[in-house]
């Protein structure tokens, strides 16, 4: 169990708070008996906003509780602890006596010990949250702390410029929809005196439910959703965007199906315009929704309008003609500039007109070309974009995109020119995922690496590639799952797919490419094959194909051991139980799935195999001695598993 | 007349927009397998596959030349801590593979650090031999939560053996609830702060009082409960608010089958059972036992050597369209499943087989060739001390076929992890509709008439449709499946047998 303190009251819209986590046991009531843990934290800073290079401080003040007020000590938590304050992103400490996992020791109740963090941020963080850890002297090895409350500073920049503040201010975006408002939904509208606009959606028990907010958004980028919702079980959600970037999202329990509700925060990416974001009940308890608020300030992308780039020493007219491209969903490509010059093996600049941001910028070879950049750069007016790099495969061996992108010029990268994979033109390209910018991934392509076509029953095999793609690759084979990695090696014919993602964006499918079988290649037909079997004298399986059911088989039995008097054959083939006097002779199966055949000797007209010989405790319950047949010693009955391949 | 051509028109209308689709379900077994090696061979035959985020798979490899790498590359997402072979240590593979570690069951005394020295007394259900001072107090249950933390053996998959033999502890008794409070609140603080799951479950396997085969209630008992709140239903369990176990959040449901005839209902039943789990809010999944766990020293296995034919006489193993069926339903149904009984070192040349006094003494048999020797050479004696080898294990390959299941799912099933499942309605060879419950109690009622389940998962463009029903005969049978929020679309294909029937659909 859990419970809040504030620390320290909201300033103005900056403010300061230290928020405590104490763990106390259940049933007592009184906060401070019932804290588990024999310290007391807090943090502090003498100052609530800072500047960007303002120096302030922080401490961490520890206080050893007075036991004997203790019920519940625990014996692993005691005044003997370290301590750890996660710092948030573009914070240097610059003094102070605190140090990270600094030792502490604490004897006598009422002793304390304060740690003082001096430091300033160098850059505008996310967040300026700092975390309180506790651990105890075992977390060195463990690596487990406990949380004991945070503390946030307001970050002022003072070097923004004045067109990035014009720009924030632009991109400040917040939006609200009623779920009951939207017109793709499955639950239905019902009325809560609290709930926004005094309606909701969604029905209890019926935790499948799910809303369609149409979000429009003006740039692309990560925006906070805000969901408002009632639950008398935590929900599962799952969450896309126009159908993609599904994430499950498991919501806490606002712990009442009316009158109290719970609002949720999670991410989500989104390009810039209308999109349906579907909120969807997966599990665990109902979701009643009643609206979502969707805020944001994405940085917007910059304008790319500059490349800088080095030929090789040869063949500099195949520079020209090729292309400068931006894209904002990783699949589709505008061309910005066409260079018209031949190269000339030093570096070269190229300025052109351009207004339109994009999430990623390439490079992509003129038709003649197959890459050969010893280096680009790209640029919006004198700054240097940084990112994601990627690039076009297959590549001469050492000569790949990657050396077109490393910073030096003493190695080229140049595209297959030869053998399988050979491309020239723009299926050669290098480019960037500009940082700060890019919300979508690279739709990769697919290009054929090794090998003509397949045949399964040889073995021969094709290789494919993901060419040009950021994340990590999933293949996909005729709408089902084929493997990860970059490339995939191969013998089944059909259409493959794959698709790229980072944890946080996931591409479109690559444009699919088919994998054909060896005109010589004879399907191998599928052939039973045995798993496993026991004594042959008490079952022995015969899998012969049905001549009346093309695919389908026909079960024999030619095991010899006889039939007990008083016992019929049990036969299970599948899930059927079979009774009879006879082996089993030519057996349905019709279809080329697993099985089992197993064969007991049981006696006439037992009800249910769920009797079995008394052990040695005697008989009772389930057990009767008779139910079933001893055949042979080792075996109350055979069983046979089989496959088809 | 009007009406008649309004009518006309309309039947026109649906007959021109109604769209039936036919569907090839997929090969449950990989392409290139051949059980009858008699190794396991998943590892050679399945290609590099990741588990969808918030599922789990506990495969260990069936070879030492196996990494943790390769288990982790085929879909395997936490690894048995007491299972890391010869690769390195366990901190060797904490430092390697944080927050994958899977504590492999420990026994009450192993969680606890009992000595359990003491004479055998039982009293009020427990055992003095390792409770001596009774149940631990609140304050002992909590401390014990932090010894266990400050350990380091609170992985992120925690599955106790806490509910059988002498160190048991009946799961009522208060101590539980202080204990799992307390452990629970270190996870949430520690998924604070890494946002990795984790999954904390008392036991392997459950009791609780819903079971389907209950003479003493009805359907419509067991249907109700999908139109109510757990906190209405009529009997609750240990893991509803406030009960002993309520603070962990997982149930694994123990597939520990018994005789033949039984399994299809026991099978409904946990698919039952993991439905109200869910419903508590409570991750599930299968904990799988390859075997039935029934009839020991009964079905003899072959193992064939050039010298002669070996037989181990075991527990029966299981239908292998049953073991691929449940590593699929595992995830459809819940969010993890632990191959338990697979074994780790399985030469390729079977050589020697893993021998056990007492226990192999009464279940191996010898069938020697013409001039082969009279007994089984190759045995290789198990047992404390002895140097470390690989050695054979009958019946190796049966764990394949759970693992195929678990691919099977991820190929399909697994890339709408996070769709929406629907119960769709169906109807076999042209006969009636079997309608889809609106409560979703499909499974009740399948299980009351001794039907099949058509099932599938949306997300976005893509549908994973499947079909599968325990008590199917052997034939072929022609199915027609509705979409289940268009019910001008259907899907038809052909279904025969017990196993699953999956095919990924783009909608």
């Amino acid at each position: 169990m859990h419970t809040n303190i504030n620390f320290a009251r909201c300033i103005l819209a900056c403010f300061l708070f230290l928020n405590a986590n104490h763990l106390f046991a259940n049933g007592l009531k009184n906060e401070n008996e019932a804290d588990l843990d024999p310290v007391l934290f807090s943090m502090s800073a003498d100052r609530s906003v800072v500047k960007v290079g303002e120096e302030f401080s922080i401490d961490v003040h520890c206080t050893l509780r007075d036991f004997s007020g203790l019920r519940l000590f625990p014996v692993s938590l005691d005044g003997e602890f370290v301590l750890k304050v996660v710092f948030p992103e573009g914070f240097v400490q610059t003094a102070g006596n605190y140090d990270h996992a600094v030792p502490v020791k604490l004897l006598r109740p009422g002793d304390k010990a304060v740690y003082r963090l001096t430091g300033k941020f160098v850059s505008r963080p996310p967040s300026g949250k700092f975390m309180l850890l506790r651990g105890t002297k075992h977390s060195a090895e463990t690596g487990r702390y406990l949380y004991r409350g945070e503390l946030a500073i307001a970050v002022d920049d003072p070097e923004a410029t004045e067109k990035s503040l014009r720009q924030m201010a632009a991109n400040a975006f917040s939006q609200c929809l009623e779920a009951e408002s939207m017109s793709g939904a499955n639950g239905p509208v019902t009325s809560d005196p609290n709930a926004s606009n005094g309606q909701t959606r969604g029905a209890e028990n019926q935790y499948n439910h799910f809303v369609d907010y149409t979000v429009n958004v003006p740039a692309a980028g990560l925006y906070q959703v805000t969901l408002r919702y009632y639950s008398s079980v935590a929900p599962v959600v799952n969450v896309t965007v126009n159908g993609g970037n599904a994430q499950s999202v498991s919501l806490p329990n606002s712990g009442s199906w009316n009158i109290a509700y719970t609002d949720y925060t999670f991410a989500v990416n989104l390009n810039a315009g209308a999109s349906t974001l579907k909120i969807a009940g997966t599990g665990g308890g109902s979701c009643r929704q009643d609206k979502i608020c969707v805020t944001g300030d994405p940085q917007s992308c910059t304008v790319m309008n500059k490349v800088r780039l080095q030929w090789r020493a040869a063949d500099f007219n195949r520079l020209n003609g090729a292309k400068i491209q931006g894209s904002n969903d990783g699949n589709t490509w505008t061309d910005i500039y066409t260079i018209g010059v031949n190269a000339t093996g030093s570096w070269q600049e190229f300025t052109f007109p351009n207004a339109t941001p994009y999430q990623h910028v390439r490079y992509a070879a003129s038709p003649i070309g197959y890459g050969e950049l010893r280096e680009i750069e790209f640029f919006a007016g004198a700054t240097k974009l940084s990112g994601t790099a990627f690039g076009s495969d297959p590549n001469v061996a050492g000569m790949g995109w990657q050396y077109a992108m490393d910073g030096a010029v003493n190695i080229s990268w140049h595209g297959q020119y030869t053998g399988i994979g050979a491309h020239a033109g723009p299926s050669n390209f290098v480019g960037l995922s500009i940082t700060g910018c890019a919300v979508t991934c690279i739709t990769p392509t697919i290009v054929q690496t090794a090998g003509t076509n397949v045949c399964p029953a040889t073995n021969q095999q094709v290789t494919l590639t993901a060419s040009g793609y950021s994340g990590n690759v999933s293949w996909v084979l005729n709408g089902s799952s084929a493997g990860s990695g970059t490339s995939i090696t191969t013998v089944n014919a059909g259409t493959y797919t794959a698709s790229s993602s980072n944890g946080t964006c996931t591409s479109g499918q690559a444009k699919t490419f088919a994998v054909a079988q060896a005109a010589n290649c004879t399907p191998s037909s599928l052939v039973p094959k045995i798993s496993s079997s026991g004594f042959p004298e008490v079952l022995t399986l015969s899998i012969a194909p049905d001549p009346a059911n093309p695919g389908g088989w026909l079960l024999s039995d030619v095991g010899t051991v006889s039939l007990p008097a008083g016992y019929e054959w049990s036969y299970f083939i599948g899930s059927k139980w079979m009774r009879t006097s006879a082996n089993l002779t030519n057996e349905p199966w019709q279809s080329s799935v697993p099985g089992r055949v197993v064969k007991m000797a049981t006696k006439i007209g037992l009800d249910t195999l769920n009797r079995w010989p008394c052990p040695q405790e005697g008989c009772s319950y389930y057990y009767q001695n008779d139910a079933v047949a001893q055949l042979v010693p080792g075996a109350r009955g055979g069983l046979t598993t089989f496959i088809f391949n | 007349m009007k009406k008649l051509i309004l009518l006309w028109v309309l039947l026109g209308t649906l007959t021109l927009h109604a769209q039936t689709i036919p569907v090839t379900f997929k090969n449950t077994i990989p392409t290139g397998y051949d059980p009858t090696s008699q190794a396991p061979g998943f590892m050679e035959v399945s290609p590099n596959i990741t588990m969808p985020a918030g599922h789990a798979l506990v495969k260990p490899p069936t070879k030492q030349s196996y990494t943790w790498a390769q288990t982790f590359a085929k879909g395997g997402t936490h690894y048995n801590r007491n299972e890391l072979g010869n690769e390195g240590s366990l901190a060797t593979f904490r430092t390697t593979y944080p927050d994958k570690e899977y504590n492999g069951v420990p026994t009450i005394p192993l969680i606890f650090g009992l000595p359990c020295a003491g004479p055998e007394q039982w009293v009020d259900g427990y055992n003095k031999k390792c409770w001596p001072n009774g149940p631990f107090s609140d304050a002992e249950a909590r401390a014990k939560a932090h010894e266990v933390w400050n350990s380091g053996n609170a992985s992120n998959l925690w599955i106790g053996e806490t509910m059988e033999n002498f160190p048991f502890m009946p799961a009522d008794k208060p101590m539980w609830h202080s204990f799992y409070d307390e452990l629970a609140g270190l996870y949430e603080a520690k998924k604070a702060q890494d946002q990795k799951p984790f999954f904390l479950c008392h036991n392997y396997f459950t009791t609780s009082p819903y079971y389907l085969g209950n003479t003493s209630k009805t359907q419509a008992d067991w249907e109700v409960m999908y139109t109510q709140d757990p906190s209405q239903w009529a009997m609750k369990s240990w893991f509803h608010p406030g009960a002993t176990l309520s603070r962990t959040n997982t149930v694994m449901e123990g597939i520990y089958f018994g005789a033949f005839d039984l399994n299809p209902g026991q099978a409904m039943n946990t698919l039952f059972c993991m439905e109200l789990w869910q419903k508590l809010g409570k991750y599930t999944g299968m904990f799988f036992f390859n075997h039935h766990e029934w009839a020991p020293e009964s079905f003899p296995d072959k193992v064939t050597f050039p010298e002669g034919t070996f037989f181990r006489s075991d527990k029966p193993v299981h239908d292998p369209a049953f073991q691929i069926l449940m590593g699929f339903l595992a995830h459809e149904y819940g969010n993890i499943f632990v191959d338990w009984g697979t074994f780790l070192k399985q030469p390729a040349s079977k050589k020697p087989i893993g021998y056990y006094q007492p226990v192999h003494q009464s279940m191996d048999y010898w069938r020697p060739n013409a001039g082969g020797p009279a007994t089984f050479p190759y045995y290789y004696q198990l047992g404390v001390g002895l140097p470390p080898q690989d050695f054979y294990s009958p019946l190796a390959v049966s764990s394949d076929y759970s693992y195929f299941g678990n691919l099977l799912w991820m190929q399909t099933g697994g890339v709408v992890a996070n769709g929406t499942p629907y119960y769709c309605s169906y109807r076999l060879d042209g006969n009636a509709w079997i309608d889809r419950k609106v409560t979703g109690s499909d499974i009740v009622s399948a299980y009351f008439t001794k039907r099949g389940i058509a099932r599938c998962r949306i997300s976005g463009s893509k549908m994973v449709l499947y079909y599968f029903n325990m008590y199917a005969d052997n034939l072929k049978h022609a199915i027609e499946i509705k979409h289940p929020t268009n019910p001008a679309k259907s899907y038809t294909g052909t279904v025969c047998g017990s196993g699953i029937h999956v095919v990924l659909l783009d909608i």
